[in-house]
């Protein structure tokens, strides 16, 4: 609740925050994979710190195989040592719309879940960063089933809660 | 089954190879230890303790009551006939002690230290320890080690592993935050988090405050590796955990050999020579060796105690002569003490006046010495002589009547005086007379003054001119002594202006005096000389001094005395020119003839002192047997067989 409060106010009026330290972040996997994500963080203490991710996929990669997404996954991290410096573990929340079609099935529809996730900051420069992180959860999903060719025929809708990996990421942090 | 086999086999053969220390408890070995050849040797006959052949012979008593004796017997070969045979015992003949000299002070030890060859292999080294006692003492000599190769090889090498492991400590010299922390990350937090910090250039500054509430401190000991602080520190304090770890057997220090033989060859022996300092425990010396077996790897094996050798150490303190000395004292019966006192006078006149100058202190002198002399103990007043004496300031006439009258007055304070000591114990005797009257000391020690009066002292001052070191003109002043008319003479001095000047207030002062002159002689004596002896016990410390074999002590003392006794300590510490200077004005015995030969000996005049040596056995001929235990002589002996009359 508290936390809520504080995205509210972040929203709200930056001007409010002191010396607090702003970091955005890109996954180079994700990057690589075709998701153009960006991630925009904050810190709020030494120990905890705010992030923002929004990860989107419009491309289609060849026989209509695509993983076309548009999610966030706002979340917090609490670190061991330090802000932006060390081993830190995290808590999300995932929300997003999806099209993927990756094997003879296409599945559409929309997603919302938590996860947990963990991973280790390298500190490069004073400014930069390099992150490494895994997460894992679960999500609600409602989904249609297709064939995967184009305009492929309609298998069903589902209603389900699955369970799965939700963060594999090694990213690029730059800290302000 | 077979498992059982494989493992018992191998049991078996690790067994086998004994090659260890180990099997020295078996064969029970020791070292041997011998005196070194070529030097005089003492045969101790010694009996063997078990006989080989146990004689039996035993007693029977027949009937009758007479006693028959049964013993073993053989045919005897040339006569045929049964004859009774006893075995002896075995007699076993060793060298167990040896006669040595001591000579300047010092004895030379020399003895044969031999390895078996059951002690020897390269991976063991051997430790041997020679102790010598003398009475109650022990004394330990450098110790001899002999090592195998592999085992100096090891040895080196447990140092190599120690010197690699102190290399892996940290110094404490190096720079902290290079070495104990993860530099790189501590720069790139403190760039981004706390910027101010000025850690890296050396200033710490525990104020300092991130954004966040992290302070400089508690950023730097995060990333400061205590581990391995926590393990240098260990490391640190374990050196000598590890040392013993490492080195098994460290070096040892203070050897009189350390080295490395090819083993097996045989038995190894060395020649030990040691020079010890004689002290008054030196006649008997006990030589022993203790040993110690190392391994590789540190175990250790304590050996037997090799045999005891025994030293006798022979010396010149034998010829010690040893009667009391007196000393000579002669007393006199006479004694005289003399004083002189500077009393001035005022020009022409004659009173005495204390405050003068520095009559107060030189009356005073006077009262003491009365005071003294009339009190004392020991001697009594013959006499005293008042001699008053003036300067030859002006004429003759006037100063013979001024100083006659000062020596009255100067009489007149001294009687005063001791009338005044009445209350005081006087003793004194009247003349020579053998008995001693003690009466009223008033008038008759009065009557013990004798006055004199010299009126110008010339012949004092003639001694002060010539003794002085700042007059001048010396010889100009000295001529005026021809003149006979003595106030010609003065008027003459005076006409050297400055040195009359410096006369008369440097010197003439001196001529001005009283000199007291005390006869005395010793209570209740009456010949003119005693003579008593007494015991001098400063020669009696020397000869102490010399028995316990201090020698150079002892020739302290000694030294002027010059006799007999001197010449033993200076042949003791090798100053032969002196003891024989010595030895020739003494009187002739066997033992000062002895001794010169021992100084010819010494000297190499062989004929000489193979004389002196005959000469001094037929004097006494036990001297024959002494010979034996001085190198010098017993040599000649042996080379001219000198004593062959021994065995006649």
């Amino acid at each position: 609740m508290k936390r809520l409060l504080i995205i509210c106010l972040l929203v709200l009026a930056p001007v409010l925050c002191l010396a607090q330290k702003y970091g955005v972040r890109t996954n180079i996997i994700g990057m690589a994979t075709g998701s153009l994500n960006l991630e925009a963080s904050l810190a709020l203490s030494n120990k905890w710190t705010l992030h923002l991710p929004v990860s989107y996929n419009p491309f289609v990669v060849r026989d209509n195989i695509k993983v076309k997404h548009l999610m966030t996954q706002p979340g917090a991290r609490w670190w061991f040592w330090h802000s932006y410096a060390g081993l830190f573990i995290g808590a999300q929340a995932i929300g997003g719309k999806y099209n993927i079609a990756v094997t003879d099935y296409r599945y559409q529809g929309w997603a919302a879940g938590m996860g947990v996730s963990s991973g280790y900051a390298w500190m490069v420069t004073s400014k930069w960063n390099i992150e490494a992180e895994v997460g894992a959860g679960g999500w609600y999903s409602e989904y249609d089933k297709y064939q995967r060719p184009l305009c492929g025929e309609y298998e069903g809708s589902f209603k389900r809660i699955l369970y799965g990996p939700t963060r594999a990421s090694i990213s690029l942090m730059f800290i302000f | 089954m077979q498992k059982y086999l494989t493992v018992l086999f191998l049991i078996v053969l690790l067994s086998a190879c004994n090659n260890n220390l180990s099997r020295l408890s078996k064969h029970n070995p020791s070292l041997g230890l011998s005196h070194a050849q070529n030097t005089e040797s003492n045969y101790n006959i010694d009996l063997s303790r078990d006989a080989k052949f146990t004689s039996k012979s035993f007693k029977y008593t027949d009937t009758s009551g007479k006693e028959k004796f049964i013993n073993d017997a053989v045919k005897d070969e040339v006569t045929g006939e049964m004859v009774s045979m006893v075995y002896l015992n075995e007699i076993v003949v060793s060298a167990k002690s040896q006669n040595i000299p001591e000579r300047n002070g010092v004895i030379r030890l020399d003895f044969i230290v031999k390895i078996p060859s059951i002690l020897q292999d390269s991976r063991w080294q051997i430790d041997m320890l020679p102790v010598l006692s003398r009475g109650k003492d022990t004394m330990h000599f450098n110790r001899i080690l002999i090592s195998g190769e592999e085992f100096k090889r090891a040895q080196e090498k447990g140092y190599k592993k120690y010197e690699k492991y102190l290399r892996s400590i940290i110094p404490d010299d190096v720079d902290f935050l290079e070495v104990y922390t993860d530099l790189p990350n501590l720069v790139l937090f403190l760039e981004r988090n706390l910027p101010e910090s000025r850690v890296m250039a050396g200033e710490r500054d525990d104020d300092l405050i991130t954004a966040f509430g992290v302070t400089e401190k508690s950023a730097v000991d995060h990333y400061v590796k205590q581990w391995l602080i926590d393990r240098n520190n260990k490391r640190k304090a374990e050196k000598e955990k590890y040392f013993y770890k490492y080195v098994k057997n460290p070096y040892l220090l203070g050897t009189k050999l350390d080295s490395v033989i090819q083993m097996g060859n045989g038995d190894f022996a060395y020649h030990y020579s040691q020079e010890i300092l004689t002290n008054d425990k030196s006649s008997k010396l006990f030589l022993n060796l203790y040993g110690q077996v190392r391994d590789i790897n540190g175990m250790c094996f304590e050996l037997n105690t090799s045999d005891t050798i025994a030293y006798n150490v022979s010396s010149m303190v034998g010829f010690i002569d040893t009667t009391t000395r007196y000393k000579k004292k002669i007393i006199e019966r006479k004694a005289t003490a003399t004083m002189a006192a500077f009393i001035d006078f005022k020009v022409g006149k004659t009173d005495i006046i204390d405050t003068l100058s520095n009559n107060a202190i030189e009356l005073e002198k006077i009262k003491k010495a009365l005071k003294d002399v009339l009190s004392n103990e020991v001697f009594v007043l013959d006499s005293l002589i008042l001699t008053a004496s003036s300067s030859p300031e002006g004429a003759f006439a006037l100063n013979q009547s001024l100083s006659s009258q000062r020596a009255s007055s100067i009489q007149k304070y001294c009687e005063a005086y001791i009338k005044g000591l009445d209350e005081e114990i006087v003793s004194y005797e009247l003349g020579t007379k053998n008995e001693i009257q003690k009466t009223s000391p008033l008038s008759e020690v009065n009557s013990l003054i004798i006055q004199k009066t010299i009126p110008e002292d010339w012949d004092r001052l003639r001694i002060l001119i010539l003794n002085d070191t700042t007059l001048t003109n010396k010889e100009k002043l000295l001529e005026c002594f021809k003149i006979q008319d003595l106030d010609e003479r003065e008027r003459a001095m005076s006409s050297y202006k400055r040195e009359y000047k410096y006369l008369r207030e440097k010197i003439y002062p001196q001529l001005r005096r009283v000199n007291f002159t005390f006869n005395l002689h010793r209570k209740g004596m009456v010949k003119d000389t005693i003579h008593t002896t007494e015991i001098d016990s400063l020669y009696m410390n020397g000869l102490v001094l010399l028995k316990d074999r201090k020698y150079e002590d002892a020739l302290a003392i000694l030294l002027d005395y010059k006799d007999f006794n001197t010449a033993i300590a200076h042949i003791s510490l090798g100053h032969d020119r002196s003891a024989e200077e010595i030895l020739l004005s003494c009187p002739e015995t066997a033992y000062k003839i002895y001794l010169m030969a021992v100084l010819s000996a010494r000297k190499g005049d062989e004929e000489q002192a193979v004389k002196f040596f005959l000469r001094s056995k037929e004097l006494n001929f036990s001297m024959a047997y002494r010979g034996g235990l001085d190198p010098e002589i017993s040599s000649l002996i042996r080379k001219y067989n000198l004593n062959k009359d021994l065995f006649e």
